[in-house]
């Protein structure tokens, strides 16, 4: 047991992240061929999957030049300010960092619930929605902005007392965990396993444009803090993948846009603040309040 | 459609567990102190489920050390060598401690160790004899006008310091981050002003 609670250098910790990062990709690659060969047998190996792989990886190669450009800055800025100001005393371990694993998922959950919920966060999560397909190329599909929402999180465990390249590390094993879940290639996992953890089945349910699937199963790692707090749904009927409003392309740059363009217009072609301020900040299912009743309504 | 009492609890419990869980991992005791009393389990509250749970890992985990050396004194020493002593001017304060609040809180009055040395400009050695073969932290500052403390200027010490296992100046190392066993120590003074 002693192992669990030897004190481990917090630079290890960083290499670790780059190696499981990188390795990760290269187990990704391999298994979307499997993929592509599954589609192939059941003769739906075409142009429209073809290129909608493509744009996958080239939204990732946009998303990570935003994030080194842009968001690296700003997390160095919050993450270093927030580091004096640590509630606890923590050590780093094996025991220490998987308890940061359970915080880093749980705060997960509530960022992509978030991110489901509010317009301005939508524009940007909704690429990642977009694809009418599901195979692990789409858990690399990311939007212009998905890069800033974990901050909070990561500020949230920052201030907590764990060092921050722990959180880091943390929020690494839950996005590596998620992406592993983006295939069909899994039906359904044992019981136990189904009702403790998400899984494969849980995450096409969260991808789904069906009625009774929308908002549903935000979870990372563990699918208890959906059945906890009421956001879960079983895989029952067939899912149908993508928007509620598709975006019928595989333009990189409608996909990766798209989000950004609708949100903008619809706050821009709205009449009155209220409705403007319901296109930005209501849920995606908002509709604006008719101009000629002026009584305040939800 | 979840109700606004259930998205009111669900962020209730979130909270809750997100303390808890950062609370908790601050009382994982590491494996090279916990055979020290730094997670001593008498020291926290015995009727809560954390804290028995946390006297049963502190016990798994010290339970092979603690028989053998179970805080008897083994006449350990650290040698600390102090660098960068930039005048003669003044008192060099060393002190050493093992409680990991007492060294956070920067609380001398409950070091284990004190020496107070004339100030030699370059390096100078001090030993404290007679330690368990535990986890100790030290801290140093170099009082040059002579007024018995710590000075602060805006925020930021206005005397040399220096801590054990600091890399730089900006390193504000907790317990758990400056701890080290008995041996030889080196310890770089700072000077900021
Ligand atoms: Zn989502």
């Amino acid at each position: 047991m002693n192992f669990l609670f030897e004190s481990i250098n917090p630079s290890w910790v960083e290499y670790w992240d780059v190696i499981l990062n990188d390795w990760f990709f290269v187990g990704a690659l391999i298994f979307l061929t499997l993929e592509f060969i599954r589609y192939r047998m059941k003769g739906r190996l075409g142009s429209d999957i073809v290129g909608d792989t493509i744009t996958n990886y080239i939204t990732l190669a946009m998303f990570i030049g935003i994030n080194l450009l842009v968001l690296s800055g700003l997390y160095y800025l919050f993450v270093y300010g927030s580091q004096d100001f640590a509630l606890f005393d923590i050590d780093t371990n094996l025991a220490t960092i998987a308890i940061c694993i359970i915080i880093a998922d749980l705060l997960y959950y509530w960022e992509h619930r978030c991110m489901h919920r509010f317009n301005f966060a939508w524009a940007t999560h909704s690429v990642h929605h977009s694809s009418p397909h599901f195979n692990i190329s789409v858990a690399y599909r990311f939007g212009p902005m998905d890069g800033l929402w974990p901050i909070f999180g990561t500020v949230v465990m920052v201030l907590l007392g764990f060092h921050p390249i722990i959180v880091a590390f943390a929020e690494i094993v839950v996005q590596l965990y998620q992406t592993a879940l983006h295939t069909e290639m899994v039906k359904k996992l044992p019981r136990p396993v189904e009702l403790i953890f998400n899984t494969p089945s849980h995450h096409r349910v969260h991808h789904g444009s069906n009625p009774e699937y929308l908002d549903t199963n935000y979870g990372g790692i563990f699918i208890l803090w959906d059945r906890l707090f009421g956001t879960f749904a079983e895989e029952k009927t067939p899912v149908v993948y993508g928007l509620v409003k598709p975006i019928n392309s595989n333009n990189p740059l409608v996909a990766f846009f798209h989000g950004i363009y609708r949100v903008a217009k619809n706050v821009i072609m709205a009449k009155g603040w209220r409705n403007k301020a319901g296109y930005f900040f209501g849920p995606p299912e908002f509709e604006p309040v008719k101009t000629t009743n002026h009584q305040s309504s939800n | 459609m979840s109700t606004n009492k259930q998205r009111i609890n669900a962020v209730a419990a979130t909270a809750v567990i997100v303390l808890a869980g950062g609370w908790f991992a601050s009382l994982v005791p590491s494996a090279d102190a916990s055979d020290t009393g730094y997670a001593k389990p008498d020291n926290i509250a015995p009727a809560s489920p954390v804290a028995k749970l946390q006297k049963t890992l502190a016990e798994q985990v010290g339970a092979s050390q603690m028989g053998k050396h179970a805080n008897v004194p083994s006449g350990e020493t650290i040698k600390v060598s102090i660098d960068g002593i930039r005048s003669n001017r003044g008192k060099i304060y060393v002190a050493l401690f093992d409680d990991a609040k007492a060294f956070n809180s920067h609380d001398y009055g409950r070091a284990v160790g004190f020496k107070e040395l004339q100030a030699r400009t370059g390096s100078m050695e001090t030993n404290f004899p007679d330690l368990d073969i535990k986890a100790y932290a030290i801290s140093i500052f170099h009082d040059e006008n002579g007024n018995q403390s710590f000075d602060m200027l805006d925020g930021y010490p206005a005397e040399g310091y220096g801590m054990s296992r600091a890399n730089s100046a900006y390193d504000e190392l907790k317990f758990h981050q400056a701890r080290v066993k008995p041996g030889s120590v080196d310890i770089r003074l700072h000077y900021l002003q």
